[in-house]
């Protein structure tokens, strides 16, 4: 026994503390125990010891029972950690059953959703459908796993506090032996800011598409505008001085009418007639004004154009906001010029701001873009709205307001508008960025603010301060 | 009567051209050419005064025969007119032209300014020094701002206040910048006369690209004798630009005129930089001269060259489209009654400021000016003298290397 039993105290992982026990074992005959030993080879013995004791009460001496428990104590250990691992999981895990009722979430879907599992237990997971994915999508996903088979795809998923959000999801049938599903699991990643900078750079790409070809057109267009300019001015200033010599000839002509033939003062009053000096005299200037207006008008465009995508500069530049919003409101023009007529009240002394100036057009635009759509779902036939937009200088800031006559906000989504993917148009209509894009381009690119004030029924006005300085303000700030 | 050449690949719009200008035909000789290769032939055969050329053609492209004009006939004045935007040709055609204009371009701006660069160069006499004028690509900057500039170029986080800062102390610099942004291709309507609005319309990193890529400043020869001439002169340019754009304030003028009369000031003896970098010995033993009256300079000036330095600057200016008020202040900042002004503007702040600023200096470099009473009293501005004469600078606002300190504006009657 003394043998054995220090040949096994060198094997076991704490021998004073199993040697202690075993002394208070002895002294205490009546006590039965129960404990785990450790060995140093990794091997877990369960060790139990009972008193042998008579009718009587006597005692004779102990049993001690040892059983290996090693397999069974590693299989613990290792579902210990895959719990973890589950609960700790950096993605979101969902696990329901056959019917597709929760039946485990992680601390990371509580986290993203704001649902704990007491709240989801028993529930469908559609409880977080926002209602903008296509059905086909849902339809497609329970067809895949159904059938035995791994699903991915993306959602865009609603929280309990209402935001929306991307996840990117892999749902998985889980099997038993007899191949029968028994559980579908759901492992998600939170995608939505990825989301957003894409559709950032989709726009930024589109833009500096636009650019490069307006760039190129724009080329292709001056010269021509600079020879109809140069030919109608020479025109102009030809006819004036050239009418003012037929005037000369006229007035001597009518004085010697008497002393000239007849055939000849009959060719001249039907010459005359035939080419209606009246009319001409009145408008041929007005037609050349109105062409040299017209051509003025084409450089116009074409120098809206080049500069609302403004393809030479990644650069902060300062830039004169009530041009900017001149050239935004001239491309627009098609989005507007049906629904609403605009008023422009700007600030003549407004100071330059200096900013991204790409980047503010396409907030105008989409200011722009939300009004017009705005009054078109409000007017009636035939009727038309009005978009306001006004320039002043406010101190550091300058402030543009943009305001419509439409429908306005409802009040219950006048917290969401500038979350990115909220929109209230169709599905596949708005991406729910143009407000999202807004924000982020005045508030964290510009240092600036923006905000609006609303009016069911009676429109919207958003209003944006922009520092003219945003290197100076956020030196201050 | 001044002989001008137009070149454009497309024949429309020569004719345009020549028929929109065709009520200039009395002052000007126009010829119209279709090719630079024509346009090359054509300067072999008779003596022009300016060009006109698109940029955007075949063979030979605008911006490599406006190089070769300013190669072998420097005195002809380069312009541009294109319809093209994209930034690069852009850029690339600015360094041998000294104006760019772009397509479509009313008749009338395009007359209004060759005839401004016109004038200024009919003050100039002498061939050989509007050779030398029309050929320079940058008036050289103080070595020591240059360096200041590049090393704030090269950093990570370019600041606009900083940069303005340097620009606004020197001479060239200021001025290039100016005629960077008077270049149509900035998309300015009206002119731009301060140095910070031209900076931020250019961008700070486009001002990067032209200034480390595109060297559009130089500076100069630290080892040439001219260096120890050069921080006095700059010192009183920047003097002069203070003190003028106080006594604008003091005359309660606006913040345009204000700001115009500082860059008149920093400008105004543009002409001395051009002609002791370009010049050497000769023009500097003429600064030497002490103990002869200011009013002799431009005696001395006209003995060696056929004009003054204030013509040289306002012909620089002018042929760089700079705006017409900063032309006239350099042109006439010493005799200012030759103007024909009677009311207040930007010469007369840098006129006097001028004067104040030199009144203790010996040599001609600085001391070259006395009041022109004739316009003072033409202007009603005698009286106003005592008032702007307080408006003493600290000697710690003129530093011109090193942060410039701010600019307070006392309050004055």
């Amino acid at each position: 026994m003394m043998i054995a039993l220090e040949y096994a105290i060198k094997l076991i992982e704490n021998p004073d503390a199993f040697l202690s026990k075993i002394r208070y074992l002895y002294s205490h005959p009546k006590e039965t125990s129960r404990d785990e030993l450790e060995f140093r080879n990794g091997m877990v013995l369960d060790r139990y010891s009972s008193p042998v004791v008579d009718k009587s009460g006597r005692c004779y001496g102990r049993i001690w029972t040892f059983r290996d428990i090693t397999d069974r104590k590693r299989a613990e250990d290792i579902f210990q950690q895959l719990s973890l691992a589950v609960e700790q999981s950096p993605v979101s895990v969902v696990i329901t059953d056959p019917n597709g009722d929760i039946s485990y979430v992680n601390r990371k879907f509580t986290e993203c959703t704001g649902y704990s599992l007491d709240e989801v237990a028993g529930k469908n997971p559609r409880l977080l459908n926002s209602g903008r994915a296509a059905a086909e999508t849902y339809e497609g996903l329970w067809k895949a796993i159904m059938q035995g088979q791994e699903w991915r795809g993306e959602f865009c998923n609603k929280k309990k506090n209402g935001e929306l959000f991307w996840e990117a999801a892999t749902i998985t049938p889980i099997k038993n032996p007899k191949g029968e599903i028994t559980h579908f699991l759901a492992i998600k990643e939170d995608i939505t800011e990825r989301r957003v900078l894409e559709s950032q750079l989709r726009q930024a790409q589109k833009l500096e598409g636009i650019g490069q070809l307006a760039a190129g057109i724009a080329h292709e267009i001056n010269t021509p505008t600079q020879f109809v300019t140069d030919n109608l001015t020479f025109l102009r200033d030809s006819w004036t001085s050239a009418y003012r010599l037929l005037e000369l000839y006229r007035g001597i002509v009518r004085k010697r009418m008497d002393s000239l033939p007849a055939d000849v003062v009959a060719s001249i009053e039907a010459a005359e007639r035939d080419c209606d000096l009246a009319f001409i005299a009145t408008e041929v200037p007005t037609a050349i004004d109105q062409g040299l207006d017209g051509a003025r008008r084409v450089g116009k465009i074409v120098r809206a154009m080049k500069e609302f995508s403004h393809p030479d500069s990644a650069d902060k530049t300062a830039t004169d906001m009530n041009r900017a919003i001149e050239s935004t409101i001239t491309v627009a023009r098609n989005e507007w010029k049906y629904v609403a007529d605009i008023a422009l009240e700007f600030d003549s002394a407004l100071p330059p701001v200096i900013c991204y100036a790409g980047e503010i057009n396409q907030v105008i635009l989409n200011l722009l873009i939300n009004a017009a759509h705005s009054i078109k779902e409000r007017v009636k036939e035939g009727q038309k709205g009005r978009i306001t937009v006004r320039t002043r200088s406010a101190g550091p800031f300058v402030e543009i307001t943009i305001k419509d006559t439409g429908t306005g906000i409802p009040e219950d989504i006048r917290t969401r508008v500038f979350e990115p993917f909220f929109t209230t148009k169709e599905v596949g209509k708005g991406t729910g960025q143009g407000l999202a894009l807004a924000h982020s381009v005045i508030v964290k690119k510009h240092h600036g603010r923006i905000w609006f004030e609303t009016e069911v029924g009676q429109g919207t006005t958003f209003f944006i301060d922009l520092p003219t300085n945003p290197e100076l303000y956020k030196e201050n700030a | 009567m001044k002989r001008l050449l137009f070149v454009d690949d497309e024949q429309m719009v020569l004719s345009g051209l020549r028929r929109a200008l065709h009520d200039m035909h009395m002052a000007w000789d126009m010829t119209f050419v279709n090719s630079a290769t024509a346009a090359l032939e054509v300067l072999e055969t008779a003596e022009y005064d300016a060009i006109v050329s698109d940029i955007r053609m075949p063979l030979i492209d605008g911006a490599q025969l406006l190089e070769q004009v300013k190669e072998r006939y420097p005195a002809v004045m380069r312009f541009v007119l294109s319809g093209q935007s994209s930034r690069e040709t852009v850029l690339r055609s600015i360094a041998p032209a000294h104006q760019f204009l772009s397509k479509p371009c009313d008749p009338e701006e395009l007359k209004r300014r060759l005839k401004q660069a016109f004038a200024m160069r009919d003050l100039l006499l002498n061939e050989s020094v509007k050779t030398l004028v029309s050929r320079l690509r940058s008036i050289p900057s103080l070595p020591a701002l240059y360096d200041e500039l590049t090393a704030e170029l090269r950093g990570d986080d370019i600041s606009l206040t900083r940069i303005a800062a340097i620009i606004s102390r020197d001479v060239g610099m200021a001025a290039k910048i100016l005629q960077l942004a008077n270049s149509a291709f900035i998309g300015v309507r009206g002119q731009v006369s301060n140095v910070v609005q031209a900076i931020s319309l250019i961008g700070t990193e486009t001002v990067r690209t032209l200034v480390l890529s595109v060297h559009v400043f130089s500076h100069f020869d630290r080892s040439s004798d001219a260096t120890v001439w050069l921080p006095p002169l700059w010192e009183h340019s920047v003097a002069v630009a203070a003190l003028a754009q106080r006594i604008a304030n003091c005359e309660h003028a606006t913040k345009a005129i204000a700001e115009e009369s500082f860059t008149a000031g920093l400008l105004h003896d543009v002409g001395k930089v051009v002609l002791l970098a370009e010049m050497g010995r000769n023009y500097r033993q003429l600064l030497e001269n002490k103990d002869v009256s200011p009013n002799a300079i431009a005696d001395l000036e006209r003995e060696l060259l056929g004009c003054t330095h204030a013509q040289v600057g306002a012909y620089l200016m002018s042929i760089w489209g700079l705006p017409a008020p900063l032309v006239h202040a350099v042109a006439f900042h010493h005799q200012p009654s030759e103007a024909g002004e009677t009311v207040f503007s930007s010469l007369s702040a840098v006129h006097v400021a001028d004067v104040f600023a030199s009144e203790n200096e010996s040599s001609l470099l600085l001391h070259d000016v006395e009041l022109d009473w004739i316009y003072l009293d033409q202007t009603d501005l005698r009286s106003r003298l005592s008032s702007w004469r307080e408006l003493q600078l600290d000697p710690t606002e003129v530093e011109v290397k090193g942060e410039s300190s701010e600019r307070k504006n006392p309050v004055c009657g």
